[in-house]
């Protein structure tokens, strides 16, 4: 891989960061998402993303940056990424939004699916973690 | 059999821990049981059923206490999705979903009865009185379903059940229910009862 493919990761994780400082959510957004996009299969960029965002206080960009980890990661068996941890805090974020009132823009039957789905991934780690070793 | 692992893996590897399966299994159900008057029927037969889902994950090996709280919750989601379904199959006009929202209400109804009949025997009289009188429910939302999919065969079958309930009104809803489908024009032939 060239050094400008394996900084790509790094040049988006920082302009999610800076995206946060500013407030700028749909840049965050787009950040986050290229980060994800990378080639890398190491999850710390995404985890930096994480912690970033869990730090701004802003709980749709962590929320946005969980769910981009969980769809990177989703098939990995047990390993760097702890699934179901991952989840929860997703499903904890979700409810949290659900109930607060100051969340205008968000449409709540938007929230309520999402929330759906995320218990619904809930059953994949567990299929995972019963697969033949055989099939790694 | 709503519970299948068993508690040992055939390569001695370790089970999915049980703390996990509470925590996704327990915090659906709860959610379910806290927005049912307020969530779209679809999201809350969606969360019951992962909640349900979950279940045949757990290890058979666990205290009856735990045990019994598991079918209990299980009957409980069967219970409260059929409900959903038989709601969402009332509210719908398009034919095609309405008969699968009747279809997927039928289909955890069976799990509800299912269950209930595994574990009725060791069961303590204040649920056994409790669930009987949810099966009867379960029962006329059964008989109407199947009289919306034709099932016709079915209907002396979920009378019977009935029956052995001993709950009246009941019956004296899928009566209702049948002489509506007599009337009704859209129903077809309905054959004479056995």
């Amino acid at each position: 891989m060239s050094e400008s493919a394996q900084n790509e990761p790094m040049t988006w994780y920082l302009a999610h960061k800076l995206a946060l400082r500013s407030g700028d959510q749909d840049m965050a957004s787009s950040s986050v998402e290229a980060v994800g996009a990378s080639a890398s299969k190491d999850p710390k960029f995404l985890y930096a993303c994480c912690l970033d965002a869990q730090k701004s206080g802003d709980k749709l960009c962590l929320l946005k940056a969980l769910k981009k980890l969980a769809e990177k990661f989703e098939f990995t068996k047990p390993g760097d990424v702890y699934f179901p941890a991952l989840l929860r805090a997703m499903i904890r974020l979700q409810v949290a939004l659900l109930n607060d009132e100051e969340q205008l823009h968000i449409d709540p039957a938007t929230m309520v699916n999402d929330v759906c789905e995320t218990f619904e991934g809930g059953e994949l780690p567990i299929r995972l973690w019963y697969m033949p070793r055989s099939s790694c | 059999m709503l519970l299948q692992r068993d508690p040992l893996e055939q390569d001695g590897s370790k089970l999915f821990p049980v703390s996990e399966l509470n925590w996704f299994s327990k915090n659906s159900y709860n959610l379910g049981v806290k927005y049912v008057n307020q969530w779209d029927l679809r999201c809350v037969a969606r969360i019951f059923t992962s909640s349900l889902s979950i279940i045949k994950y757990y290890p058979r090996d666990l205290p009856s206490q735990e045990m019994d709280d598991l079918a209990l919750r299980g009957m409980f989601c069967n219970f409260m999705i059929s409900t959903a379904y038989i709601a969402l199959g009332r509210a719908e006009d398009r034919i095609e979903v309405r008969l699968e929202n009747y279809l997927n209400a039928r289909k955890y109804i069976k799990g509800f009865d299912e269950e209930l009949e595994t574990r009725l025997v060791s069961m303590v009289d204040e649920f056994k009185l409790d669930l009987q009188s949810k099966l009867a429910t379960l029962l006329a939302f059964d008989f109407e379903a199947a009289i919306c999919l034709k099932s016709w065969d079915d209907l002396p079958v979920i009378v019977r059940k009935s029956g052995s309930c001993k709950d009246l009104q009941a019956l004296q809803v899928m009566g209702d229910l049948i002489l509506r489908a007599k009337t009704s024009p859209t129903q077809g032939k309905v054959p004479p009862f056995g």
